[in-house]
């Protein structure tokens, strides 16, 4: 496993599109976080009766480069999913797959050595944007400040963007495309599910909408809302639905199932397939 | 220096079997070719050896199968395909990833990469390298763990004939140092230079596994081949010594089942004038076909009507119709190859490109046997496609040059 571990380290890091997309993910959430900071002004933030649960929602805004309320995309995620895609990706695509196994042929050790070293890379990667989205916050949004309650949503954002990396990873094994790979982590979220959903709300068959708390992207985006209650009802952007949303913790189960479904049937088709 | 057993490898492909119980032995110290026509199996066999598909039966080395290595690539190095390289990842960073994954030290990354020939292009991209180069950081990867073992996928394809002479006496060398070579390579006249020993398959399976030697030795090519003034009498005082003639153009008898002396002792008992008496030994490409002819996956047309014009001998396709047989010179001398061009009569000892039109002058040493003038008619002397390198001016293991070969040049005409 150690040998593996440093394969993969030497992989991550000596691949300039690894970069990239890095630095593009952090440049973009805080060209994000940044743009929201500074819509905001005092006013807004202290007008209400509810001012301080509005600068603390702020705050949390800017840090989760938007990802805390529910129309907002999150952008950096489908970066992390392209991080992802091209661990397995660029074997497939550049036909190292081989050269990859007779180097470390124990397919499980390299499957979690590459599993490991993603995560741990965009485990940092999503820090890293954390950080700098907090010190954007700090110099451009007025009474910043994270309590207690923002810890949740931001917590949730860095493990969404995780999970899409370990969902592009998995296509590109199911697929051993890395296009494939990117289309379908792209498409699924941001077309299919809507897409489902919608057929789904127009069917209006019963409590059949119900099945898409099932969906996992979705949820795993509900999951980063703040607060959870406001946000996740689609009451709030679809007045004539009768959806009743799953709560938080059914909604991070849903999501992580998919996640692992997907690692799972990929790390399957890996051990089974040839090479 | 392992002995590499594969037992009884079997590999199908939705149902059609592209490898059926293939047994066979590398011996170290040895060169050993893997020979078969396209779609024979040789590419699946190596991947079932190295655990890379799924199949059946096993390959050790040394007792322990691949995939059980610790470290593997300090027991078996590979060449599976010609460039299998990120084209943005450094030919260095690329030999250090791949070191890093079995404990090698990063000081060999620079060794091998300058045993290969690509010390000046380290850092560079490979995407920017020709097919050459890359079959040249293919090589350097398969030797980074120093291994006993080396098995490789048709290491030639795209080196230039330096790099080809390059790789040769690097596989002479390694092999005299006592590890265990398998190569694959469609190159025939080149795998008669540099292998001891072959695997034959055809189909997915075995066809001959030896000795080179005994291979083109079992060729039913090889003949004595006797010119005389009264052919008549002689076939049939030979045909009657239970010996099998075969007329040939030009008035030539090719005997098989006698000897050469035997023949001429015949022929001189009975007061037959001989102008003309040798033995003819089969080429290794000639054996090759023949031993291969009816396992061919895919064979050509030609655009003529199909292989079902030829016939469909269990030796292969049988003889061609008029007209559509080899161009005249080939395979009609006594080992098959007619005369060598001008100018490849005879390659100096020293490397040297022989000036023009020079065959065994002065500075070059006489030519070995094999390669002197062909004899009129077109017909190249016997051995051609067994040339000891020794015997054929190629360098011995001790003075390959292995250590520096030959600078590889980009598409655009510049060092790399």
């Amino acid at each position: 496993m150690k040998g593996a571990l440093a394969y993969e380290w030497k992989r991550i890091t000596t691949v300039r599109s690894t970069y990239w997309f890095s630095g593009l993910t952090v440049g973009l959430a805080a060209f994000i976080a940044f743009a929201i900071a500074a819509s905001f002004s005092s006013s807004d933030l202290t007008s209400s009766d509810n001012g301080i649960s509005n600068f603390l929602q702020a705050s949390t805004l800017v840090v989760t480069a938007g990802a805390s309320i529910f129309f907002v995309p999150v952008l950096s995620a489908a970066f992390c999913a392209v991080v992802g895609a091209m661990s397995f990706g660029h074997d497939y695509r550049y036909g190292t797959v081989k050269q990859t196994l007779t180097a470390v042929p124990d397919r499980v050790t390299l499957f979690i050595a590459r599993t490991v070293i993603l995560v741990g890379w965009l485990l940092m990667l999503m820090v890293a944007v954390v950080v700098v989205n907090i010190g954007i916050g700090a110099l451009f949004l007025d009474s910043f400040s994270l309590k207690g309650q923002s810890v949740r949503p931001i917590v949730n954002f860095v493990l969404y963007n995780v999970a899409f990396g370990l969902a592009g990873m998995s296509l590109a094994v199911i697929f051993r495309n890395l296009a494939g790979a990117l289309v379908g982590v792209l498409v699924y979220p941001f077309v299919l599910e809507p897409l489902a959903y919608n057929i789904l709300r127009i069917v209006h068959i019963g409590n059949v909408d119900r099945a898409a708390n099932l969906f996992p992207a979705a949820a795993g985006r509900r999951t980063i809302f703040s607060p959870y209650e406001l946000f996740a009802n689609p009451a709030v952007n679809d007045p004539g639905t009768t959806l009743h949303v799953w709560g938080l913790t059914a909604s991070t189960l849903v999501f992580w199932c998919g996640i692992a479904v997907s690692v799972a049937a990929a790390l399957a088709l890996f051990l089974t397939r040839d090479a | 220096m392992a002995l590499i057993q594969a037992r009884s490898l079997s590999k199908s492909f939705k149902g059609k079997s592209a490898v059926r119980g293939l047994s066979f032995d590398v011996s170290p110290g040895s060169v050993t070719g893997f020979l078969g026509p396209n779609g024979a199996g040789k590419s699946t066999t190596i991947r079932l050896m190295l655990g890379l598909d799924n199949g059946e039966g096993t390959t050790t080395y040394d007792g322990r199968r691949y995939t059980d290595l610790r470290d593997p690539l300090r027991h078996v190095g590979t060449v599976l395909d010609a460039k299998p390289f990120h084209p943005t990842r450094t030919a260095a960073n690329h030999l250090r990833m791949v070191a890093a994954a079995n404990g090698i030290p990063k000081t060999r990354v620079y060794d091998v990469i300058n045993l290969v020939g690509l010390g000046d292009v380290a850092n560079n991209k490979p995407k920017t390298f020709s097919l050459g180069m890359g079959q040249r950081l293919g090589l350097a990867c398969a030797l980074l763990g120093d291994p006993g073992t080396l098995i490789l996928d048709e290491p030639a394809n795209g080196l230039d004939p330096q790099g080809v002479h390059w790789l040769r006496n690097l596989l002479k060398q390694l092999s005299s140092q006592g590890r265990s070579i398998l190569v694959s390579s469609h190159l025939l006249a080149e795998m008669a230079l540099m292998a001891d020993s072959l695997v034959v398959i055809g189909r997915g399976q075995l066809i001959a596994s030896g000795r080179m030697n005994d291979f083109i030795g079992s060729s039913h090519r090889n003949a004595v081949v006797v010119r005389v003034d009264d052919p008549q009498r002689l076939t049939a005082e030979l045909r009657a010594r239970n010996a099998t003639v075969v007329p040939e153009a030009d008035g030539k008898l090719a005997i098989t089942g006698m000897g050469s002396d035997a023949v001429g002792g015949l022929a001189h008992e009975l007061g037959i004038r001989i102008y003309e008496l040798s033995n003819r030994e089969a080429t290794l490409e000639e054996a090759f076909l023949e031993a291969t002819g009816a396992s061919e996956e895919f064979r050509a047309s030609m655009g003529f009507g199909g292989p079902t014009q030829f016939g469909a001998s269990p030796g292969g396709y049988g003889a061609p119709p008029p007209g559509y047989g080899p161009p005249p010179g080939y395979g009609q001398g006594p080992q098959g190859y007619g005369s060598p061009p001008p100018g490849y009569g005879s390659p100096a000892p020293e490397h040297g490109a022989p000036p023009p039109g020079g065959q065994g002058q002065p500075g070059y040493g006489s030519p070995p046997p094999g390669y002197g003038p062909p004899p009129p008619g077109g017909q190249g002397p016997p051995g051609y496609g067994q040339q000891d390198p020794q015997a054929s001016g190629q360098p011995s293991p001790s003075n390959t040059g292995a250590s520096t070969p030959p600078r590889e040049t980009s598409p655009d005409g510049g060092d790399r």
